[in-house]
């Protein structure tokens, strides 16, 4: 059994705010969670790929990801993350006046969408021709409604932050960042495998 | 870990139309639900469908999913879980103190338990109640399912009513034994046995309350629309030819999966960053690290389920071929990815039973836990062979026969932690002066129970009896004698225990003696029947077999038959006690030293007043001295 210790030296406090490391662990949390919706999909295309039922797999005449789009659609998001860790630094350093890097954050945010979206158009693929472009366009969907959802809390952050309502503290700022390093280091990924092992 | 005043002052008792809204939530929500729902039918039959060249009728696949989809957004806009992340994306102020406070559930009387609230403890009840609801409407279903097994040959249902209704009994019961220990029990005592206020995200923690009815009305809608003919797996190719009755099936697993994933990060996260100072992981009680390691496993589990769920809809809507040999695909992705996400969520059933058994245990045996530390470590082995072993479930079907000796090695391997944690608990009540209260006695057929359901799995975990007993009821009975023998007994147990606590209302204890004999001898009755059924070799989901069947299946049926009575009556008393009778119960009955049993009943709205840095494990039976002391920090706020 263990001995009853205060570590503090108090007898008690009024509460216990977990606060940025709330949110930190929370947001780890999240990579964990999603690393496992990755392996999922990350599964099924080399499953169906390696039994190739039927020689369904990549039936001729489907082509791969257009690659001059799906560069770009890549390289929008790392100009967006090289804003976000900026803001995140600024906030660190104890910088006050982030509103130009926040706005260049977001613009780069909102375009990684449209691009996205634009690339995903351009795909032209027929969904009943074979299950690489059945799980091609499920995992780059799923890659668009993250870019999604972790745009719309930059959103968020930006909006509070201008609006002066709830200033960015560095703990959301560096959440957001590797939330969005997390997501664009897996569209690489995605995008390389897609391209490259068809 | 910082210190925050919480000081505000007392609630305006004029409400704003804010607050006035989110009274009339569930009504909202209905409403909200219900126009998503058309709304949601419409663009999915129509638009969609056209421009993806899918099914264009009403009643199509897209129709439905988009219809359920955007009624589970709607009810939750209703609800008003929208409101927060909109004021946030425009920019708005954050919520005020006061407003917080209303939202928490302060000064809400009953209305709090009918709208979202952010009290963990508001919360928790809410749980019980769902929980318990259907589990009533999934008991139902298997009493008409042995009425059905009476005779060899079908009497009233036809084979596709019968699948359907074994369908929705078996997806009804493993959604909510899914939460039956952690959504009540966890989302009560966590936030309290680790001297919180509240959990880390509570608006989060509501949010996975309010996913659940939503899941479990569009699980039963499925009479509506056909029915699903699967079972609870969901195999394919036969999803993928189901009515459209299989989207209920689809939606309603995709929100529990949802559920069951955020709930497990919220939990881990409260159980992380909001413990009281003084509390190392290493003094934390044995039940919230049952939730805790439950909560990595459905985190970590719940998004292949959602992936494979997703395919699942998309093959469905927009005919792909992720589940179709002919396209391509293959029905044993799915089986592999919904195992994945299977074998674990057993152990999301079993680890928190273990973990709120183990906590009441020494207070009946009135020694400390034994083993602590080891019963941890064997909770975490559990908690990390479940994800190697999930292929013993395609021993039969499909696996690669050179797999098959790992699969059968790492799921025979996992018997070793349990049996650990097993005996580990056994070892709290050696020689020890047991008081046999009602708790105490479900949770001597807890271990009885489980010692069968685990014998049995043993089996089916060694490839040639599994290849001579798959499918059969065999199966069945050992999947049975673990989650309602074992998860089940240890859910009564703990309401007869805790129920003081969460109502300050107490069950009657004779009537619940007689009960819990009643309920031990038929469901054991019951399930001892199937095992013999199953190893003369009946299959599951038949709804004809053998004439030479028939004792056998009769005496299963009378015995299910008491089983039901006995539960009704578990319910009865329940009901008769805590909300019509409400005998009060006395401040800590069963002589507890859990820090949930020091504050007053009923608990206050934000639990402590101020938070004790001194803390212990709560078993020190031999001194009798408590998780903590309390003494001069009281706490302020008066709860209902």
């Amino acid at each position: 059994m263990s001995d009853v210790a205060s570590p503090t030296g108090l007898t008690d406090v009024q509460d216990v705010a977990g606060g940025d490391h709330t949110l930190i662990v929370s947001s780890r949390l999240m990579m964990g969670a999603n690393t496992t919706l990755q392996l999922t999909f990350l599964f099924t295309f080399f499953y169906l790929r390696a039994n190739n039922f039927g020689g369904m797999w990549h039936p001729s005449g489907v082509s791969a990801p257009p690659e001059v789009l799906a560069l770009v659609a890549l390289l929008v998001p790392i100009v967006a993350l090289l804003a976000l860790w900026a803001v995140s630094r600024a906030i660190a350093q104890g910088t006050t006046s982030i509103n130009g890097l926040l706005w260049l954050a977001l613009a780069f945010v909102v375009l990684t969408g449209a691009v996205r979206i634009l690339m995903m158009y351009q795909f032209g693929w027929d969904l009943q021709n074979g299950t690489y472009i059945d799980i091609s366009t499920v995992w780059y969907g799923v890659l668009l409604a993250e870019f999604i959802m972790v745009g719309l809390w930059v959103l968020s952050l930006v909006m509070g932050h201008i609006r002066g309502t709830s200033p960015i503290t560095a703990a959301q700022a560096r959440t957001v960042a590797e939330q969005w390093s997390y997501i664009t280091v897996v569209s690489f990924a995605v995008y390389a495998l897609t391209e490259f092992v068809t | 870990m910082d210190a925050v005043a919480p000081a505000r002052p007392p609630i305006d008792s004029r409400p704003t139309m804010a607050r006035r809204l989110n009274d009339w939530g569930l009504l909202l929500g209905v409403i909200g639900s219900i126009v998503g729902f058309l709304v949601g039918w419409a663009i999915g039959s129509v638009a969609i469908a056209y421009s993806f060249g899918a099914d264009n009728s009403l009643g199509s696949d897209p129709g439905i999913l988009l219809g359920y989809s955007l009624s589970v957004v709607g009810f939750l806009a209703g609800m008003g879980f929208l409101n927060y992340p909109i004021g946030r994306l425009m920019g708005r102020p954050k919520a005020s103190e006061e407003d917080n406070a209303y939202l928490h559930g302060e000064g809400g009387g009953i209305s709090r338990y009918f709208r979202m609230t952010t009290d963990h403890k508001v919360i928790g009840l809410q749980y019980l109640v769902m929980i318990l609801a259907f589990l009533f409407i999934g008991g139902l279903g298997a009493m008409f399912i042995r009425a059905e097994l009476l005779t060899p040959s079908p009497t009233v249902a036809t084979p596709q009513s019968y699948l359907t209704l074994v369908g929705l009994h078996s997806t009804l019961m493993i959604f909510m034994a899914s939460a039956a220990i952690i959504g009540p029990f966890g989302n009560y005592f966590v936030p309290i046995m680790i001297g919180s206020r509240n959990m880390a995200f509570p608006r989060l923690e509501a949010l996975t309350f309010w996913l659940l009815p939503p899941a479990g009305l569009i699980l039963l809608s499925t009479v509506f629309l056909g029915g699903f003919t699967t079972g609870w797996t969901g195999y394919a190719p036969l999803s993928d030819q189901n009515v459209a009755g299989m989207d209920s099936y689809l939606m309603a697993f995709a929100l529990i999966g949802l559920s069951i994933g955020l709930s497990g990060l919220n939990m881990i996260a409260t159980i992380i960053t909001k413990r009281a100072p003084g509390m190392p992981l290493t003094r934390m009680p044995i039940f919230v690290w049952g939730v805790f390691v439950t909560s990595f496993l459905g985190l970590l589990a719940a998004p292949a389920l959602i992936g494979a769920v997703l395919m699942e809809t998309i093959d469905r809507s927009f005919q792909t071929t992720f589940y179709v040999p002919a396209g391509g695909g293959s029905p044993f992705l799915w089986e592999n990815l919904f195992w994945f996400f299977g074998h674990p969520e057993v152990y999301i059933f079993m680890i928190p039973a273990f973990g709120i058994v183990m906590e009441m245990l020494p207070v009946f045996t009135r020694r400390p836990l034994w083993g602590y530390r080891v019963s941890i470590a064997g909770m975490a082995g559990i908690g990390l062979l479940s994800f190697t072993v999930w292929q013993h479930h395609l021993f039969v079907s499909g696996l690669a026969p050179s797999l098959r000796p790992f699969y059968m090695f790492s799921t025979e391997l996992i018997s070793v932690p349990t049996g650990i944690v097993y005996l580990v608990a056994l070892g709290s009540m050696w020689r020890a002066r047991t008081r046999f209260s009602t708790p105490m006695l479900y949770i001597g057929a807890f271990f009885f129970n489980f010692l069968i359901g685990g014998f049995t799995g043993v089996f089916l975990s060694d490839v040639p009896s599994d290849f001579t007993l798959h499918a059969s009821y065999f199966v069945q009975a050992h999947f049975h004698y673990t989650i309602m023998g074992a998860e089940v007994f240890a859910l009564m147990a703990a309401i007869v225990y805790f129920l003081p606590k969460m109502t300050g209302f107490t069950m009657d204890t004779k009537l619940l003696k007689f009960q819990f004999w009643a309920v031990f001898l038929t469901f054991n009755g019951t399930f001892i029947s199937l095992i013999c059924v199953g190893i003369l070799g009946m299959t599951r989901r038949t709804i004809s077999y053998a004439s030479y069947l028939q004792p056998l299946n009769v005496s299963a049926s009378v015995f299910a038959f008491g089983l039901g009575t006995s539960m009704a009556l578990f319910l009865g008393i329940l009901i008769w006690e805590a909300v019509i009778k409400r005998t009060r119960a006395v401040d800590n009955p069963w002589e507890s030293l859990g820090v949930e049993w020091q504050v007053p009943t009923p608990v206050p709205v934000f639990n402590f007043d101020r938070v004790p840095t001194a803390w212990s494990l709560p078993y020190d039976y031999d001194t009798g001295k408590p998780a903590t002391d309390l003494g001069s920090v009281t706490p302020a706020l008066s709860g209902a």
